[in-house]
């Protein structure tokens, strides 16, 4: 593949991986209202978690136990889930902004656990993860093979977050982000729905991570670092919370422009770094969308539930 | 039908309920009045759970409900409306209703992905009595509007339909009258009314508008700082001079 | 006793910069974020004052102050004030607050450059004290003037009219508003105390160590469990989960792999919010 088609199809996947993230997010916070600061310790997790199950047994790290690809994407599913689970039990009743601070907080020791115990992980030098059917076709076509493989895992998650949003279910995580009140006076079990919420979406992070991990075939603790939580952030509050399609395009705008931010360097001088740059831009973009247009670009859809399709 | 004895509640140095004892009997329409800050609202939040009281019993259907956790309440059949009107602002009217409803199987998140039909067929039933609700009130036009679209009196209405999805046994209503023009005021009675006598609804309401009290209302009860001042029917309460001294003194 | 001496060093600084930012949470209603890069900005302006115009130290750290608060007080006109106005909740406000953050910081890596950088002082070799504690003479200085600057800042909170009226506006701001206190001057003054407090906490932890971009972000989790264990709004409070997060974090490594420390500020920090989320010493309760 030549360089450019080559380079879209890394640009894409890569925002396919940003795409789940924003499913995950707004299943969290969209429909909600359930703050995750957390994202990128899930992320961090699902990632580690399906490099160690389907790694070839390596004396330096965990695993690997060889397992297959969407084994692995389970297991990583069920280990944030579980992570997900320990962290929400006790935590989940608190208000949102003390619950921003305690997930943030979570994210960065999930980090330094990764960056510590280097028996495990491999520390900061990073460990490799494997390309998954490799075999399947010529070397030269697998980028283009694991973006269709990744399209389809995000498919199947739209379709199922649609579903599972578009019913009662979701119209009573409606309900109580708008009024946790009256979901209470409904006979609504408010802290379980938020548990459920947290520990789906953030399974739907370490899918995310585990996608991602198979695409790079090398990850460190300075691919999850809090600043990844925010561009998600971005991306849902942007693209319009409580609208799936509208976080997808938000994910796939936000990354557009990170990627585009790179060409800046050709235009700067000598010395700015564009990490600087874009991290500057993330942070302006946040105050702005809460400054001026906090209900994000797409609004939410007017029924909450269609599951009669009328 | 539900019973409070010796309920007690404070807040920091308030004591907002200070002892308060009365009983409610099935299908009457029992009146809760009493000037400002009484408490009358806490007795409310403590029926249905939101808060945990300090002492006393409360007891609905014959079973204790003080240490429930609020959301189980509605599952005994009561339910309730907020004195300060809480309408799901970026929701449609009709959805506003259908997410009453008690034990729909479609909250589970394994039923919505996976038994499609008998949730369909459960939403068909629920969106059915929704619309019978908005046909009662006689707001059906309003079905899909944004609930935050809506006046105050509407909003009213939509509380008091909120409560009519979940069957219950037993409603209370904090001031559905308050903010309420008084043609729709005397609608909203002839709800009340209708819904005692056709279906044996028991009502608990509190109110400030004097002459409504005194004509919907039978038995009323008085309270005032906290504690039951008086209780009997509307000539008893107008003849107390206790209720009398309250109102003035206070 | 090495680490015990270690975690007050520490615990000053927490302290220091935990008073502002436990005034700012509750007068401002929300969680500041941006406050990381208030004492990112505090250490880098008195580095350019000390290394580069040639300034003494102490004027420049005094000098670096009023900058900083100018700074804070124009990106609230800018920011936080229109979202007062339009009546954003503490969430909005959180949000931007983290945008401001990831900005401010970035600015400090275009500014200044992302190199670790320090104050160019003569590095003087650590005093031996009784059962083989060292401390270095800049750690005394800053132990010294941590404690110095608390006195300042109960003098200030306690004896002036600003500062009382700032207390009852942390204390319950219906009732500060009632009693006629003008809100928007006490939230002008808590970015000045704010700026104060961060400049001195940032400029106290470069020069205990090093300075780089991200000091102020790894500070702010140990911060934040001091505001929320002392009570958020009390200062006092915050002082005292200061010290305690502080010696807490060093004393802890002796037990554990020191990289954990930031690991128990937040497991005090999370026990705190689940048993008593209005802090050791009450008040707090609500950001
Ligand atoms: N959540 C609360 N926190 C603190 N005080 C409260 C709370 N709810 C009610 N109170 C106090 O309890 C007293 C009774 O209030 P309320 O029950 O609302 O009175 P009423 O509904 O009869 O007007 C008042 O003094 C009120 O300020
Ligand atoms: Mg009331």
């Amino acid at each position: 593949m030549s360089g450019a088609v080559g380079f879209l199809v890394f640009f894409l996947t890569y925002a396919v991986v940003y795409g789940i993230l924003a499913l995950g997010l707004n299943i969290q916070w969209g429909f909600t209202g359930l703050v995750n600061f957390g994202v990128a310790g899930f992320f961090a997790v699902g990632a580690y978690i399906a490099a160690f199950m389907t790694g070839t047994p390596s004396p330096y790290h965990l695993g690997g136990f060889g397992l297959p690809f969407p084994v692995g994407l389970l297991i990583a599913m069920g280990v944030s889930g579980i992570f997900a689970l320990i962290l929400g039990f006790p935590v989940i009743r608190l208000r949102e902004d003390y619950l921003a601070i305690v997930t943030i907080g979570f994210a960065e020791i999930v980090r330094l656990i990764i960056v510590t115990e280097k028996n495990i992980t491999k520390g900061p030098y990073g460990m490799g993860v494997i390309k998954p059917y490799k075999d399947l076709v010529p070397a030269s076509y697998y980028s283009l093979l694991y973006l269709g493989i990744a399209l389809l895992v995000l498919a199947i998650l739209y379709v199922a977050m649609e579903r599972a949003v578009r019913s009662p279910w979701g119209r009573a995580l409606r309900t109580l982000r708008e009024d946790e009140r009256v979901a209470i006076a409904f006979g609504k079990n408010v802290n379980s729905f938020k548990l459920q919420v947290l520990v789906l979406g953030s399974m739907i992070f370490g899918l995310a991570g585990a996608v991602f991990g198979h695409f790079f075939n090398f990850i460190t603790p300075n691919h999850f670092l809090p600043m990844e939580t925010f561009l998600v952030w971005v991306m849902v509050m942007a693209g319009g919370s409580g609208n799936n399609i509208g976080v997808l395009l938000g994910a796939l705008a936000v990354r557009g422009l990170w990627e585009g931010m790179m060409f800046l360097s050709d235009v700067l001088p000598r010395g700015i770094q564009i990490g600087a740059i874009r991290l500057a831009v993330i942070g302006l973009l946040l105050v702005l969308v809460v400054m001026v247009k906090p209900e994000g670009i797409l609004g939410e859809k007017k029924t909450a539930s269609d599951i009669l399709g009328e | 039908m539900l019973e409070v004895i010796g309920l007690q509640k404070s807040f920091g140095g308030i004591r907002a309920v200070n002892g308060c004892t009365f009983e409610v009997e099935r299908n009457t329409i029992t009146g809760l009045i009493g000037p400002n800050g009484a408490g009358k609202t806490t007795v409310f939040n403590l029926i249905s759970g939101f808060f945990s009281p300090d002492g006393g019993k409360i007891v609905l259907s014959g079973s204790r409900i003080d240490q429930l956790p609020a959301h189980r309440v509605p599952h005994l059949r009561l339910a309730r409306t907020f004195q300060i009107t809480r309408e799901l602002s970026k929701m449609t009217v009709i959805d506003n209703l259908m997410v009453a409803p008690l034990d729909q199987m479609g909250e589970t998140l394994f039923n919505s992905w996976f038994r499609i039909p008998s949730v369909k067929r459960q939403e068909r039933k629920i969106r059915e009595k929704a619309l019978q609700v908005l046909e009662f009130l006689e707001i059906p036009d309003l079905k899909d509007e944004y609930a935050s679209n809506l006046s105050g009196g509407q909003k009213k209405l939509l509380e008091f339909g909120r409560t009519m999805m979940t069957d219950p046994e037993i409603i209370l209503l904090d001031e559905p009258g308050a903010g309420v023009n008084p043609t729709l005021m005397k609608k909203l009675n002839g709800y009340i009314e209708r819904l005692r006598t056709d279906e044996g609804v028991t009502f608990f309401l509190i109110e400030h508008d004097m002459d409504l009290v005194m004509k919907l209302c039978d038995p009323i009860i008085v309270m005032n700082e906290g504690k039951v001042l008086a209780q009997g029917t509307a000539r008893e309460i107008q003849e107390n001079r206790k209720v009398l001294d309250a109102y003035l003194g206070g | 006793m090495q680490l015990i001496v270690n975690g007050i060093l520490m615990g000053a600084i927490i302290s220091i910069g935990a008073v502002g930012l436990t005034l700012v949470s509750r007068i401002l209603h929300f969680f500041y974020f941006g406050y990381a890069a208030m004492l990112v900005y505090g250490a880098y302006l008195t580095m350019t004052l000390f290394n580069d115009v040639g300034l003494p130290l102490l004027p420049s750290v005094l000098i670096s102050l009023p900058l900083l608060s100018l700074l804070a007080i124009l990106i609230d006109k800018i920011t936080f004030k229109n979202l007062r106005e339009r009546g954003t909740g503490p969430f909005g406000m959180m949000v931007v607050g983290i945008g401001l953050e990831l900005f401010l910081r970035s600015s400090v890596r275009l500014l200044w450059g992302s190199d670790v950088m320090r104050y160019d002082l003569p590095i003087r070799r650590a005093i031996v004290f009784p059962f083989n504690v060292r401390i270095t003479p800049n750690q005394l200085v800053i132990i010294s003037a941590a404690f110095a600057l608390m006195i300042l800042l109960h003098v200030f909170l306690d004896q002036t009219k600003i500062g009382k009226a700032m207390r009852a506006t942390a204390d319950n701001i219906d009732l500060a508003r009632v009693r006629g206190i003008d809100t928007e001057r006490v939230i002008t003054w808590t970015w000045v105390i704010a700026s104060i407090s961060a400049g001195f906490a940032g400029f106290f932890l470069a020069l205990d160590t090093r300075l780089v971009p991200i000091m102020g972000w790894k500070l702010l989790l140990p911060l934040f469990a001091a505001v929320i264990l002392g009570g958020v709004g009390n200062p006092y409070g915050a002082l005292a989960g200061g010290m305690i997060i502080g010696i807490s974090q060093e004393v802890s490594a002796g037990f554990i792999t020191p990289t954990y420390k930031p690991a128990v500020a937040f497991v005090i920090m999370t026990i705190t919010l689940l048993i008593k989320p209005s802090g050791l010493f009450g008040r707090g309760g609500q950001g």
